[in-house]
């Protein structure tokens, strides 16, 4: 991949995994707002988290996967080749898959909201449930920043093999 | 395997197993809450739910 690319995709990448974090903040503020909320408030906070959820943290989730793909598999790092590349590549694809599921939930309780959350006791875990998923998205994202900051020391075995592939050919 | 990856791995079994006995003891909670709901979700749902 030429450097001009190589950076661009890397510059989407941080833009797009560091936004993913502060949208779920945010899904995480409205959450907590929603559960203290009375009808009329609760109907505008749920649809607004809804909004939120399909149409900013879905897709940044997508995005923040396909470009670690594409910056881990166009650079020397590799995809499957550090221990710390390894666990990013699944925190970001549980979470993408848990954050679709459970979109499910957001989708019920703002439906629930139009009706008057009060008169929808069936949705009173749900919300509750809302706000905890949020808190354990933003740690989990978090812990995958850090990582990325960090970057800490290990080859996995494919990429020791790689390591050893290079240090034995000849040089050119 | 580097030791911060066997304990980080070690806390990810933990808490994913803290969460299944959760689930089993009642907590009630599982994917198949959810899909029902998701299969009317989506952007086209959340558009409706912007009127």
């Amino acid at each position: 991949v030429p450097p001009t690319a190589r950076r661009a995709v890397l510059t989407l990448h941080v833009a797009a995994s560091v936004g993913w974090a502060g949208a779920v903040a945010a899904f995480l503020v409205l959450a907590l707002a929603g559960l203290a909320s009375d009808d009329a408030s609760a109907r505008g906070v749920y649809a607004s988290m809804e909004l939120l959820g399909w149409w900013l943290i879905v897709p940044l989730s997508l995005v923040t996967l396909v470009s670690g793909h594409v910056q881990a598999l166009g650079t020397h790092w590799r995809l499957l080749h550090h221990y710390w590349i390894v666990i990013k590549l699944v925190i970001t694809v549980v979470a993408s898959i848990l954050l679709v599921v459970h979109m499910g939930a957001a989708t019920s309780v703002a439906d629930a909201a139009r009706d008057g959350v009060s008169a929808r006791d069936d949705v009173g875990d749900l919300r509750v449930q809302l706000a905890v998923d949020a808190a354990a998205a933003l740690l989990v994202l978090l812990v995958a920043t850090a990582l990325s900051v960090v970057k800490p020391a290990g080859l996995t075995r494919r990429g020791r093999r790689a390591v050893a592939r290079r240090r034995g050919a000849p040089a050119t | 395997m580097p030791r911060w990856v066997r304990v980080f791995v070690a806390v990810a079994v933990l808490i994913v197993v803290l969460l299944v006995i959760v689930a089993l003891a009642g907590g009630g909670h599982g994917p198949g809450r959810h899909l029902a709901s998701l299969a009317t979700a989506g952007p086209a749902g959340s558009a409706s739910t912007a009127r």
